[in-house]
């Protein structure tokens, strides 16, 4: 049927994610370990000076071969995380047999279902090498496709070789064979991340490259949020640090200073992602009530009966209302609230109130990180079509917001999406001129790289169990 | 297939369609956008009046009705129900006919049935259904809309195989009879089923429908002219029109099943709703046949009894024989008669809600506006007196107008708007009562016949084709241009677009062969750069249509005549052949369209703010690193939007015009002498350290030079004229240019040969400069 539920069903999702990967470059929310990178830099440069074999499939071959025996070297240590082919890995490990053979799962012509991963060029195609890229340890050659070491992914790979000793050549002699004896596999740990010695050079190269050492813009982008990741830790004390945390404690940030550029940035991306989310959560309030008249209402008759519940205010002190109803609540939980399923409208609609109070007086500064453009929806234009109706009747106006900037810019986006992608991702349809219920879509908050970026501080010794090393301390003293 | 997937298929000229139900945003940004690209230009839909009223008022205009195709009301005593699509080529055509209304829900999310009968070149056995169909689509038009005759007429004039049929409602193809059914005058869509199986022994009867009459007096009346057979009704299992009594009223030997039982109804997944049933099938077994009915009729009275003229609804369906004890299976209902539905399932539908202090809209309708030659021409709607109406309309982009009133001049309602009005795209009609329209569509008559043209060809071809036909380098060819390109970067593996037999396709990347390691790790300087890949193909093109405006030609005199890009470049009416004065695809201007007609000030003013964004996009670009700004690709943007600002470039001591709106020099912004310093300043930055290398200095390097080294002079001369303080910099800048371009073409005799002839072309292409330096030094002699 080609039919599918629609994400970003308002098309609102990918300015927000350019908003966090602009302040996050160099990772993604897949890339699992710092290390590796030293570990994909390592062979990328063997292949470019041993083999250099311009053909595709044989450096995909040899992409293949290394990352799945990799992944035998991981599974060994049940304690070891973020390889890729870990089931295939352990599959093979269960084996009696002493020799592992991983000629077949590395095979191009195997079934994708038996492969050690299913996408041909494997994890590194998919993940790393675009981000290698952007960190700057990867380049474009110039005579083929293939990606090659940069001057500084040379030195992070030489840097690896030193710090794996012997087990590098034993590692590259049995992923070329495609086969490894159990007894072989078991000195090879040494390349594994939780390995990295933190006193190493390739250590030292690791922290560089993650804190952005180089200076290019994007690296001291990355660097501006990293620094500001361990500030935070440290004002936070004893309390152990996460994701959940950075996030709130930077959209709604308790300081009486002046917020610095990267904070502004983060408050202006957790206002844009909540703005969506409350967007996304109207657009399934109005589908689950249309899911009652299976013949369908009226675009009318929907948005009158949704704004029908609102009180016979002014929007200025229907919004000032829910604010002060929820005065002592976060907006962590105001935003939680809403994007339950069972939210009603006043729920729905209580973050919004939260950001406009937020903003007011100061909208203007949203549009550092979003752009006023045709067809841009973000926090920005929102905040301000609120404010340009803010003294009409709060049921006319959150009637017309449901009508204009929930149902009929999912109509549009969807529709464009059914010809682009030939995917019908409508969640409300229409049907003799009435909305009728489709499917309905969860609201999802978007994964901001945080998650990662801890993760690599920690595989770098500057972060422990949520809390901040010495050796991070000495760093952020020494900047 | 896919429904909507068959808008996707070529051979078509004209698309007819009919719906009751219409969705703008799905209709246009699908399934118009699948018929334009597909070769489908002359487009038509006819929906039901109050149908498409209630959608415009309550849910979205339609924003290219009137400009990409024509949108036309129809009203009946009933509904106008039928969906049809009648696609029309110059030897083939297809028509579909079913169930499913033009709305996403009817390509894809309902349980929808369609029949679809094709004609060929060699088998033309069911044409004169088509002409059938075409006549029962023409009785629906109103013969005063000028933009439906238009588009009657030109799918006659381009399908004379259509034109000179004979229709009939019937054929026999392969031993099955099929027969076109609508409403008529003599019979209904009901009567003319019963008819058509005449004798035949009718045993069983299948009737599947969404909507029903509440007593089922439709089904009764069918039921009873097919001798009462055994009946199973299959109905949506969530609401149903009619209830348990009136079930009990058909008496025995009728069941009723669910349709949710059908392998199509099922949901993807749990938060998807079951698939609404849509479909009318009506299936009668006979001893002969299967008599398979399939359409827009509802299993009811309105839906299967209504005749033309009279009450009720316009209704088509296709009504086929299938050999006997068939059907079932083949529409695999079997799953859903295995199973009865208890009566006690049934649920009274919910039409409508109640809600406080909102009243349901009462929509008026506005009539049909068309627009040509500055001139609005109004049908006002049956049934309201037209005199003290006003129109009250909006271009696009601009405010409601306030409303004038039309005066009735050579036998209809007119309103003169003169040049000064963009086209209106839509109105409101303001009745002497006071009461106000639904929104009306304006047909602007030219633009449809317009787009109406037949294309070229598709993707990047077609674009190729509208720079070729655009007269001279401006933003708009600038505009195409970037789009090709983009197309190119979001289509990775059709970059390279190898000359082969079709431009389209393309060779297979080829691998490098074996190498030394030094060669392997070798990085490239510009990750954008790829000379070699553009010169073989559609930006190469563009590359050479821009040659051929300005008169760079020589360089490709041994080219080959037949080039599929002439063909694609040849205006309408040439006859296929190369013109016979052009001698060559290469000469300037040879098949260019006639010069546009300048448009406002107002216009001018959207199209100097573009080239002012594309300057700045194209300045922070240059400042990025490892950026070549004479790659392939790069130089032929650079000239693009040089050229662009050239084109627009008002000379020094005139007042700027609609033609050339971008001053030299202005307090409130910048002029051209800026807009182009600021563009080649960037380019002194991003070609510093530039060093020669062989393959650096091809023709498209020089030909970007060349333009390069005009403009820089061209900007100069008019600097120390007009704004005489940024003369000394432009003058570092000229410098710098002048004294890359000598070292980069140093011991290169041919490359200095190419880079002057270039040159001077460019001093012949844009001579009103010269000749307005001259001018004003005359001038200033004579001061």
């Amino acid at each position: 049927m080609g039919s599918e539920r629609g994400l970003d069903p308002l098309a609102m999702l990918n300015i927000v994610e350019s908003r966090y990967q602009s302040l996050l470059p160099g990772f993604s929310s897949v890339t699992t370990r710092l290390r590796l990178y030293s570990f994909h830099a390592w062979w990328v440069t063997y292949y470019m000076d041993a083999v250099h074999d311009p053909a595709p499939e044989a450096f995909n071959l040899f992409a293949r071969r290394v990352e799945a025996l990799y992944a035998l070297t991981s599974a060994q240590d049940a304690r070891e995380t973020g390889v890729a082919g870990r089931i295939f890995a352990n599959k093979k490990l269960a084996s009696d047999n002493d020799v592992l053979d991983f000629r077949s799962e590395t095979d191009a012509g195997t079934d994708r279902d038996k492969r050690y991963l299913q996408p041909l060029g494997g994890a590194f195609t998919e993940i790393y090498k675009t981000q290698m890229t952007e960190s700057g340890l990867l380049g474009t050659a110039e005579n083929h496709k293939l990606p090659v070491a940069t001057p500084a992914g040379r030195a992070l790979a030489e840097a690896f070789g030193t710090s794996i000793e012997h087990a590098g050549e034993a590692f590259l002699k049995a992923a070329e064979a495609g086969s490894v004896t159990r007894n072989s596999i078991a000195k090879m740990e040494i390349m594994l991340p939780s390995h990295l010695d933190q006193e190493s050079a390739e250590a030292d190269l690791l922290r560089a490259l993650l804190m952005g050492e180089d200076g290019s813009p994007r690296s001291m982008a990355r660097r501006a949020s990293l620094l500001l990741i361990l500030r935070t830790a440290c004002d936070a004390g004893k309390a152990p640090v996460s994701e959940n945390l950075l996030r709130w404690s930077w959209a709604e940030p308790n300081v009486d200073r002046e917020l610095n550029e990267t904070e502004r940035a983060w408050q202006h991306y957790q206002s844009g992602d909540t703005t969506r989310m409350v967007y996304e959560a109207l657009l399934r309030h109005a589908t689950i009530e249309l899911e009652d008249y299976p013949v369908g209402l009226s675009m009318t008759e929907l948005c009158s009966l949704l704004a029908s519940r609102l009180p016979d205010l002014s929007l200025a002190d229907y919004l000032n209302k829910i604010d002060a109803d929820h005065s002592d609540w976060t907006l962590e939980d105001l935003q939680a609230d809403a994007v339950a399923v069972e939210a009603v409208i006043g729920d729905i609609l209580a973050p919004l109130s939260r950001l406009r109070q937020m903003w007011q007086g100061r909208v203007e500064a949203l549009a550092e990180s979003y752009p006023d453009r045709p067809g841009y929806q973000t926090c920005y234009s929102e905040l301000r079509w609120l404010e340009d109706r803010i003294d009409r009747p709060a049921r006319t106006v959150i009637a017309e917001l449901i009508r204009e900037r929930v149902l009929r810019r999912h109509l549009d986006v969807a529709a464009r999406k059914f010809y682009i992608s030939q995917n019908y991702t409508f969640l409300v349809e229409i049907e003799d001129a009435r909305l009728r219920a489709r499917a309905t879509a969860g609201v999802e908050m978007t994964g901001p790289r945080l998650g990662t970026a801890l993760k690599f501080l920690d595989d770098v010794d500057f972060f422990r169990e949520g809390k901040i090393t010495e050796k991070a301390k000495a760093y952020l003293e020494a900047v | 297939m896919r429904y909507d997937k068959t808008f996707r298929e070529s051979g078509y000229h004209t698309a007819l369609l009919t719906t009751f139900s219409f969705d703008p945003s799905v209709f246009e940004n699908v399934l118009l956008v699948a018929l334009r690209n597909h070769g489908s230009r002359n487009i038509a839909v006819l929906a039901d009046r109050d149908m498409l009223n209630n959608t415009f008022g309550e849910v979205k205009l339609a924003g290219r009705a009137g400009s990409a195709y024509h949108l036309a009301k129809r009203k009946v005593s009933g509904a106008f129900h039928p969906k049809i699509v009648l696609q029309l080529g110059d030897r083939e055509g297809r028509l579909m006919i079913g169930s499913a209304n033009l709305t996403g829900a009817g390509l894809i999310g309902n349980l929808e049935a369609v029949s679809t009968l094709t004609v060929t070149a060699e088998d033309q056995r069911a044409a004169p259904l088509f002409a059938a169909a075409l006549e029962y689509f023409v009785s629906h038009t109103d013969p005063k809309d000028p933009a439906m005759s238009r588009v009657i007429a030109r799918a006659r004039r381009q399908s004379p195989w259509i034109a000179s049929l004979s229709p009939k409602r019937e054929v026999e193809i392969d031993g099955s009879r099929i027969a076109l059914l609508f409403e008529r005058e003599d019979a209904s869509v009901g009567d003319a089923m019963t008819a058509f199986i005449g004798e035949d022994r009718i045993s069983r009867l299948i009737a599947v429908s969404p909507f029903w009459d509440a007593d089922l007096r439709g089904l009764s009346r069918l039921r009873e002219a097919m001798g009462r057979p055994e009946t199973s009704i299959i109905v949506d299992p969530r609401e149903q029109d009619f209830d348990a009594t009136a079930l009990s009223t058909l008496g025995n030997g009728v069941t009723l099943h669910s349709a949710a039982l059908h392998a199509g109804a099922t949901p993807r997944d749990a938060n998807t709703v079951p698939r609404p049933l849509h479909a009318k099938i009506i299936i009668a077994c006979g001893e002969a046949a299967d008599y398979v009915l399939s359409g827009s009729a509802n299993v009811s009275s309105a839906g299967l009894f209504s005749r033309a003229g009279g009450a009720g609804n316009a209704e088509a369906g296709l009504l086929r024989t299938e050999p006997p004890g068939t059907a079932i299976e083949r529409l695999l209902l079997d799953p859903c008669l295995a199973v009865e539905m208890p009566a006690d399932d049934l649920r009274p539908r919910r039409r409508q809600i109640a809600i406080a202090g909102e009243d349901a809209p009462q929509l008026t309708d506005g009539g049909a506006l068309f627009f040509e030659r500055g001139e609005l021409t109004w049908i006002p709607p049956t049934g309201r007196p037209p005199q003290g109406s006003q129109i009250i309309f909006q271009a696009k982009g601009a405010a409601l107008d306030a409303g004038r009133e039309p005066s009735f001049i050579s036998g209809a309602w007119r309103v003169v708007l003169g040049s000064e009005i963009d086209t209106p795209r839509h109105a409101f009609i303001r009745f002497a009562d006071g009461a106000v329209s639904a929104p009306v569509p304006v047909s602007a008559l030219g633009r449809l016949d317009y787009n109406a043209r037949t294309p070229p060809g598709a993707g990047p071809k077609h674009i190729l084709s509208q720079i070729g036909d655009l007269y001279e380098v401006d933003l708009e060819m600038l505009n195409l241009f970037l789009k090709l390109q983009k197309m190119r970067q979001d289509n990775p593996g059709r970059k390279r677009e190898g000359r082969t037999s079709d431009q389209d396709m393309e060779d297979e990347p080829k691998t490098p062969g074996p190498m030394s390691a030094e060669d392997f790790g070798l990085l490239v300087e510009d990750a954008g750069s790829d000379g070699a890949e553009f010169r073989q193909g559609a930006l190469a093109d563009v590359r050479r249509i821009i040659n051929a405006k300005i008169g760079i030609i020589s360089s490709f005199e041994d080219e080959a005549d037949d080039d599929p890009l002439s063909d694609l470049i040849k205006p309408e009416g040439s006859g296929g052949k190369p013109p016979p004065s052009g001698g060559g695809r290469h000469r300037q201007q040879a098949w260019s369209s006639a010069p546009q007609e300048p448009g406002t000030m107002e216009q001018a003013a959207k199209r100097v703010k573009s080239l002012y964004e594309h300057v700045d996009r194209s300045c922070e670009a240059l400042m990025k690193p490892k950026i070549d700004p004479l790659s392939a690709v790069n130089a032929l943007g650079l000239r693009l939007l040089v050229m662009s600002i050239l084109r627009n470039a008002c000379l020094i001591g005139d007042d700027p015009s609609p033609e050339h709106p971008i001053p030299a020099a202005s307090r409130q912004g910048e002029g051209w002498i800026r807009l182009i310093g600021r563009l080649l300043d960037r380019l002194h930055f991003a070609t510093k350290g530039y060093k020669k290398r062989e393959e650096q200095m091809d023709e498209e390097r020089l030909e970007a030079l060349a333009l390069l080294l005009f403009a820089a002079g061209t900007i100069l001369e008019a600097a120390r004229e007009a704004t005489p303080k940024v003369a000394a910099r432009l003058q570092a800048i000229n410098a710098h240019l002048a004294k890359t371009t000598s070292s980069l073409i140093a011991d290169d005799s041919i490359a200095a040969a190419y880079l002057e002839r270039v040159i001077a072309q460019h001093d012949k292409a844009y001579a009103r400069f010269s000749q307005a330096c001259s001018r004003n030094e005359q001038n200033a002699q004579q001061t």
